[in-house]
């Protein structure tokens, strides 16, 4: 009877006890199947282990970051209240003298997702009397222009590129008893700066973008007297064209224009900075 | 010791406490590259969308498809590698296996790493050995680098196609007979056996003493046990046939392409390290789906004889026997083609039925013919496939195979 794979790979990584590795190589002695396994296997690990000590290429990371972000998109990522999070009382010192501390913002309820890792904060601003949304993620991708959804309500929000969105209107008492849930977008398309002639004042340009996923929009340039616009029109959703109503969010800076879209119909952003970049989401 | 597991993952989520995830990097044999790298993909399998847990999947990814296209560069193999100025060859090309190993669906991200792991019954990884889960992922990731290069080079797998010609050197030695059997297909047996066959060719068989052919599922069994028996290719080969001959309500000799698959299909469940892909089917469905494969070619073979080849008998293209050794090429063929997902070049089928004087004439007189009865026959075979239940449960796995 042969040794199993198992075995062998822990022979060869020498974590056999020594009756267990004598057995071994008095079998590899004799069967020509287990020694070609332990020369083909012993080869494979060291090549794996000196391809392991170079340093990744740029390509390969880039390669990385397009297959991280393919993976998310379109997710619908639950969030789940955060149990037993108790909040000391704010540390009062003698330097504060004995001017009664009142906080600014009031801390509504925490959700969490393990993965990916998100929190979401539900905050209320007592000076404005606001209620607001932050969202908290060590990769930017998670928080930043993602959409909020609270699907009992139909109320959607999209979040600033600090993970921030205002609610407009206020909340039902209990929001932890609410579902929450992010939603991430199906595409992202980013424009960078135009380039521009200053002597034209009319002109409109067309441009093709396109995702390795097959997501493909229209974005026309024009520049007009009164302003520089572009207007968007979705061509393809995932390699479809039969894709329904498409929710749109366009940024530049911190000003954003989020709507809905059918296809064929356009949507237009009046350009904040010619010379800065525009982020194009699309959610479904 | 690295351990990632969801409490700690959750831990890192409230961001109370937090723990480095090694790579593969810097590592050794002697400290164990499947207990490190098998935690890496561990906590892969447990959290995907993590992108620390990511991240350090897609590094030991890298290394391992960077490592081991190197790895069948230096045994041999030809690789599709494009010499450009400005990169490695080796990188680029590892780079191209990735995109589509790590691809994601609408629906499903990373696919073909979940359902593999799905299929071979890890559902639960957080529970798994990583000494297990590093087994098989080493198995899915050289399986799908395999396939891939195949399919760059529009070609065999490379592995396959050595160890098929290994085991016909063995078998082509004095101690082993062949003959043709009833459908013209070759039939191998131990040359000791001679006297006491139990089928084959009618001059060669008693009819009082001749027996069905053995089923490929039967035959797989005995491969499988033969293996454990032998120390050596050759015993291998022997003890199959002596296994067969104690077999007695089968035939004592075998068709030699159903052989070579059962090696190759036996191979792979013990002995390749470089990871061809076992099918993973648990084994009652592996015999529904071998009943049903089965029962698809032999209706092709049917149809086959019945429109494609007898047009050709009508035209005067080719003779009766000549058909027949169209339809045993075709039977070979689509067997192949079913149970190890390869086949030879197709000429080779070609010169396997017919007799050596008509080789020279492949070119000029029985190209057309004989690509057209083959490539009927495959198109045939894919749609009754397609309508067996058993494999409709698999379609997705059989989709790009």
């Amino acid at each position: 009877m042969h040794p199993s794979a198992k075995e062998l790979r822990r022979f060869l990584e020498n974590r056999l006890d020594e009756p267990s590795a004598g057995r071994i190589r008095e079998h590899l002695q004799q069967c020509e199947f287990c020694r070609g396994f332990c020369e083909n296997q012993r080869l494979f690990l060291d090549s794996v282990s000196r391809a392991a000590e170079e340093a990744i290429p740029t390509k390969a990371l880039q390669l990385a970051d397009r297959l991280y972000k393919d993976a998310l998109a379109g997710k619908i990522i639950s969030l789940e209240p955060l149990l037993s999070e108790v909040s000391a009382p704010p540390l009062h010192l003698a330097a504060d003298g004995d001017k009664e501390f009142t906080p600014h913002v009031q801390n509504l309820t925490t959700l969490c997702s393990e993965s990916p890792e998100i929190i979401l904060r539900v905050m209320r601003d007592l000076d404005k009397g606001q209620d607001y949304l932050q969202l908290i993620s060590d990769n930017p991708a998670l928080s930043a222009r993602v959409m909020v959804q609270i699907p009992e309500l139909k109320r959607e929000f999209i979040t600033d590129d600090n993970g921030q969105a205002t609610l407009e209107s206020g909340l039902p008492d209990a929001p932890e008893k609410l579902t929450w849930q992010i939603k991430m977008p199906e595409a992202v398309f980013s424009l960078e700066p135009l380039v521009y002639d200053p002597d034209k004042t009319e002109y409109a340009e067309d441009i093709i973008l396109e995702t390795q996923r097959k997501d493909k929009i229209k974005v026309t340039f024009e520049g007009k007297t009164e302003g520089k616009q572009i207007s968007i029109r979705i061509l393809e959703l995932d390699g479809r064209t039969d894709f329904g109503r498409v929710k749109v969010s366009v940024s530049q800076q911190n000003v954003s224009v989020f709507k809905d879209v059918e296809r064929n119909e356009r949507l237009s952003f009046d350009l904040i900075d010619a010379n800065d970049k525009i982020n194009i989401r699309l959610f479904q | 010791m690295l351990t990632l597991t969801k409490k700690e993952i959750f831990a890192i989520v409230k961001g109370g406490w937090r723990r480095g995830i090694t790579t593969c990097s810097g590592l050794t044999m002697t400290s164990s590259i499947s207990d490190s790298c098998g935690r890496i993909v561990r906590a892969f399998l447990i959290s995907p969308l993590n992108r620390k847990t990511f991240d350090s999947f897609f590094k030991t990814c890298y290394s391992h498809t960077l490592g081991y296209l190197r790895y069948l560069k230096a045994k041999g193999f030809q690789l599709p590698l494009e010499h450009r100025s400005d990169g490695d060859p080796f990188g680029d090309l590892a780079i191209d296996l990735l995109g589509t190993f790590l691809r994601s669906t609408k629906d499903k991200p990373f696919p073909i790493v979940f359902d593999y792991f799905k299929k071979v019954g890890i559902s639960d990884p957080d529970q798994a050995d990583p000494d297990d889960i590093y087994h098989h992922f080493t198995l899915l990731l050289r399986g799908h680098i395999r396939q891939q290069l195949s399919r760059l080079k529009a070609q065999q797998d490379p592995q396959i196609d050595h160890l098929k010609r290994r085991f016909k050197e063995i078998l082509i030695a004095p101690r082993f007979g062949s003959m043709q059997g009833s459908s013209g297909e070759e039939c191998l047996f131990l040359i000791q056996h001679s006297r006491n066959l139990r089928g084959g060719n009618r001059s060669q068989a008693r009819p009082s003493t001749s027996k069905l052919p053995i089923p490929y599922d039967e035959l797989l069994q005995i491969v499988e046990r033969a293996y454990l028996k032998s120390t050596s290719r050759t015993a291998w080969c022997l003890n199959i046939f002596e296994l067969l001959n104690e077999t007695t309500e089968y035939q004592n000799l075998v068709k030699k392409h159903e052989l070579l698959a059962a090696i190759v299909s036996v191979n792979a469940k013990y002995i390749d390290a470089d990871g061809l892909q076992p099918t993973g089917l648990p084994t009652a469905e592996n015999a529904l789906l071998m009943r049903d494969i089965e029962e698809a070619i032999a209706q092709t073979l049917v149809w086959l004889g019945e429109t494609v080849l007898s047009g050709f008998v009508r035209k005067g293209r080719i003779n009766g026997d000549e058909a027949e050794r169209f339809r045993a090429a075709s039977e070979r063929y689509l067997s192949d083609l079913a149970h190890t997902g390869e086949t030879d070049p197709i000429p080779q089928y070609f010169r396997e039925v017919m007799p050596e004087s008509e080789h020279d004439r492949y070119l000029s007189e029985y190209k057309y013919i004989f690509e057209t009865t083959i490539n009927d026959a495959v198109e045939d075979f894919k749609e009754r496939l397609k309508k067996k239940t058993t494999v409709l449960k698999y379609r997705d796995y059989f989709k790009d195979g």
